[in-house]
């Protein structure tokens, strides 16, 4: 049993290059072009960088933390990207206005640690592109999901009720400012989803391209990220001592997690 | 209490599979009814027609004189209770009480009655000393108990059993075959889906036998076992007691009293001779 | 295993998948480094459309590109055409609002951007199967522990969907109201939620114990069940569109810091 194997680290280097690679694109992208559109009508520099700038920088991160988990953890991702797609799926079956498709996600980041999170959110988001494509460029978006999710919890942020929907909060502002230049640049502003009438709402006021991207994303990420973390809180609560002390041993200490 | 009718019901799932033809019975209070076949003889499809979580593509299902199509499976959950074969299908809450208040909760009980309740069937099902434990935390055959313990707790006029005794030791099939005969006493329905023939010979007084969609055999036990030509087309065996009066060529009997019995009139009339 | 993957022998098919992966990218490289905004939707007619029916799957091809473009497409030319505070053509006033050329021409632009990159994605996807994806990319250095994760989650998936109807089932026949108002669907979710995740989390252990019964490490390199050819002309056409795809953005990257 490897179940308390220590972690091995990640690369630095990989994960560190990835990040800047994210931040860089984000802010030339957000500086270069504030409007959230290329000077000129034709040109498609815009999402040329917004998709190579992000890709690449997913795929840095992803390779750099891929190879220090231990057995237990490389079991339990997949589980966990699958409690994304069928949790998204009975969302849509209730009809709720909601994705909560990071609940594993969340999940990995707080059982396992912000790495494992991190991983976790990236390949979902590659695996739900081997159907539907769109999801693919968002991979970065998941990724510091998962990461940010893990980092709360070694902050004791889940041990106290009141700090969970504060952590869900700042995440999902984070998610929403991150996709807002991939919405903007690469899917000309919109979801394809209902959200998509309060990009109009706020063009209709004068809002540029990138900040109706951006408010439309703080109108809904906030919010699904806030009740995901909390419907996480509520599952690691419920969750049997045996099954809780196995994870806690990795990553994340007993003490951080509720009681 | 109240009846249940199958008047000629057939379902044939989205897919085209068809899998149950033209059933029709009646069950009346106080019966306790046992559903056999092999597996895909349409047993759980048929079970799941009892509180409407399918909706006969033909024909209907009465539940007293609620139509299965016209109210919501959680509406009919006050009417039928239906134990799932699987605990991890169903158990969230943090403790066995916790999980047992659900389903009265839903049903929109009072408190209190609620908690006698959840009291009752806790003591029913032997359960009372682990109230307070995690259900993940009890042995898979208490585990198990659970799910009926919660479905006893919102106090149905029905209830439908799914495979019952699987993973049960011989106490817990103890317990569970003297809810099946006190319910059965407090005119309930219970209807048992088992492949465990045995343990419906012993709780059940009325057998169903499906095969291939369709109704085979329905009656008293005693004539349902009198024909093992039919029974064999679904893959059912008699009891094992049964099997052993057939082979040593007494009349049929499952109970050991039964048997002894007959085994007493053998010598007595051997005797004689 | 749930994949878009569609069993066909065409010379599509039988391409190394990472070669698939690069020219799939490579295409969309191009069309987005083009100065035009009618190029995505050329390349998608006058390459994709072609190569789909070389692949024996232009049907499953233009019904998925297109059920995936259609709610953006929908989106886009509604919002677009008449909210666009940046445009100065007016081709048409309906009432207050008014419909806007630079508008619509830029949700077209869009509309062909997003047309292209899914389709050129989808024609990979479609052609690969996504075991022998994960086993190509394996062989050129991918790390194997991510492969059995992908691999591992399109297997699980149908059993956790099947799981979920089971558990959705089992709280409704205890009363569990799954319709109605906001807050009777949210408080669904607890319950539908909680035993799907606690049982997927009890089942780690047993995942565990099966890996490691087979000697997983996270740092082998898997000997692969299948042999996967890779000809050197299809080695150097990869690193080809890599170079270009990496220049192009070079190049457009210098002229966006200007």
């Amino acid at each position: 049993m490897r179940y308390g194997a220590s972690q091995s680290r990640p690369q630095w280097l990989l994960v560190g290059a990835g990040l800047a690679v994210v931040a860089a694109t984000y802010l030339l992208l957000v500086l270069s072009r504030p409007s959230g559109l290329d000077q000129s009508p034709t040109a498609n520099t815009g999402a040329l960088i917004a998709l190579a700038g992000y890709l690449i920088g997913a795929g840095l991160i992803i390779w750099g933390v891929a190879r220090q988990f231990t057995t237990s953890t490389y079991a339990l991702i997949p589980l966990a990207i699958a409690i994304n797609i069928v949790i998204g799926e009975i969302v849509t079956l209730l009809k709720l206005p909601l994705y909560l498709d990071s609940i594993g996600t969340v999940l990995v980041g707080v059982l396992v640690g912000p790495w494992a999170g991190a991983a976790t959110g990236g390949l979902a988001n590659i695996i739900w592109g081997l159907f539907r494509a769109v999801p693919l460029p968002f991979a970065v978006v998941a990724i510091v999901i998962g990461l940010l999710a893990g980092l709360f919890a070694r902050l004791g942020w889940f041990k106290r009720i009141y700090l969970v929907p504060i952590a869900g909060l700042l995440t999902g502002l984070v998610a929403a400012l991150l996709s807002a230049p991939l919405s903007a640049f690469i899917f000309g502003g919109v979801t394809g989803g209902g959200t998509d009438a309060l990009v109009a709402a706020f063009r209709a006021y004068g809002a540029t391209l990138l900040q109706a991207s951006t408010f439309q994303g703080l109108a809904a990420d906030p919010l699904d990220k806030l009740i995901s973390f909390v419907i996480v809180y509520f599952i690691v609560v419920a969750l049997p001592p045996r099954v809780r002390s196995r994870f806690s041993q990795s990553g994340t200490t007993a003490s951080q997690l509720p009681r | 209490m109240i009846p249940l009718h199958v008047e000629q019901v057939a379902y044939t799932y989205p897919n085209g599979v068809v899998a149950l033809q033209n059933i029709s019975f009646s069950i009346a209070p106080g019966e306790s009814i046992a559903l056999i076949g092999q597996n895909g003889a349409g047993k759980t499809t048929l079970a799941r027609q009892l509180n409407g979580l399918l909706q006969p593509t033909q024909g209907r299902v009465l539940i007293g004189d609620l139509d299965t199509r016209q109210h919501t499976v959680a509406k009919l959950a006050a009417q039928v209770g239906y134990v799932f074969q699987h605990p991890e299908h169903q158990i969230f809450k943090r403790t066995v009480r916790d999980e047992l208040a659900f389903g009265p909760r839903n049903l929109g009980y009072p408190a209190d009655r609620a908690t006698a309740l959840v009291t009752q069937a806790l003591r029913l099902t032997e359960l009372t000393e682990f109230a307070e434990d995690h259900p993940h935390d009890l042995l898979p055959a208490l585990r198990k108990r659970v799910t009926l313990a919660s479905v006893l707790a919102m106090d149905t006029p029905i209830l439908v059993l799914d495979e019952p005794t699987t993973g049960q030791d011989a106490r817990g099939i103890q317990v569970i075959g003297a809810i099946i005969d006190n319910l059965r006493a407090a005119g309930r329905t219970v209807i048992t889906i088992s492949h465990d023939i045995d343990f419906c010979a012993d709780h059940c007084h009325r057998l169903i036998v499906l095969g291939g969609g369709r109704v085979l055999l329905d009656g008293p036990a005693e004539e349902v076992f009198g024909r093992p030509e039919v029974l064999e087309q679904t893959a059912v065996e008699l009891p094992q007691l049964a099997r052993l009066t057939a082979r040593l060529g007494l009349p049929l009997a499952w109970q050991p009293e039964a048997l002894l019995d007959a085994l007493e009139a053998r010598q007595h009339q051997q005797g004689q001779q | 295993m749930i994949s878009l993957y569609q069993p066909r022998d065409s010379p599509i098919h039988r391409l190394h998948p990472l070669t698939k992966l690069t020219l799939s990218f490579g295409l969309i490289a191009v069309a987005l480094g083009a100065p035009v905004d009618w190029a995505p939707l050329l390349l998608y007619v006058a390459v994709l459309v072609p190569l789909s029916y070389v692949a024996q799957v232009p049907g499953p091809f233009l019904s998925t590109s297109w059920r995936l473009l259609l709610p953006f497409a929908i989106s886009l030319f509604l919002i677009q055409s008449f909210f666009f505070p940046e445009g100065t053509q007016i081709l048409a006033r309906l009432g207050p609002l008014t419909v806007k050329a630079e508008g619509v021409r830029f949700a077209f632009a869009s509309t062909v951007r997003i047309l292209l990159i899914t389709g050129a994605l989808l024609l990979t996807l479609l052609t690969t199967h996504p075991g022998l994806l994960m086993t190509g990319l394996v062989q050129k250095g991918f790390p194997p522990p991510l492969a059995y994760v992908v691999v591992t989650t399109l297997q699980i998936v149908p059993q956790m969907r099947e799981r979920a109807r089971t558990i959705i089932d089992a709280q409704r026949a205890r009363g569990l109201e799954t319709q109605g108002s906001l807050l009777v669907r949210m408080r669904a979710l607890g319950p539908l939620v909680g035993p799907l995740v606690l049982g997927a989390l009890l089942d780690v252990e047993e995942r565990t114990l099966a890996l490691e019964a087979r000697a997983f490490s996270a740092t082998s390199a898997k000997t692969s069940l299948y042999d996967l050819r890779d000809p050197a002309a299809e080695r150097i056409a990869r690193w080809a569109v890599v170079l270009g795809i990496a220049g192009l953005i070079a190049w457009r990257l210098l002229e966006a810091l200007q």
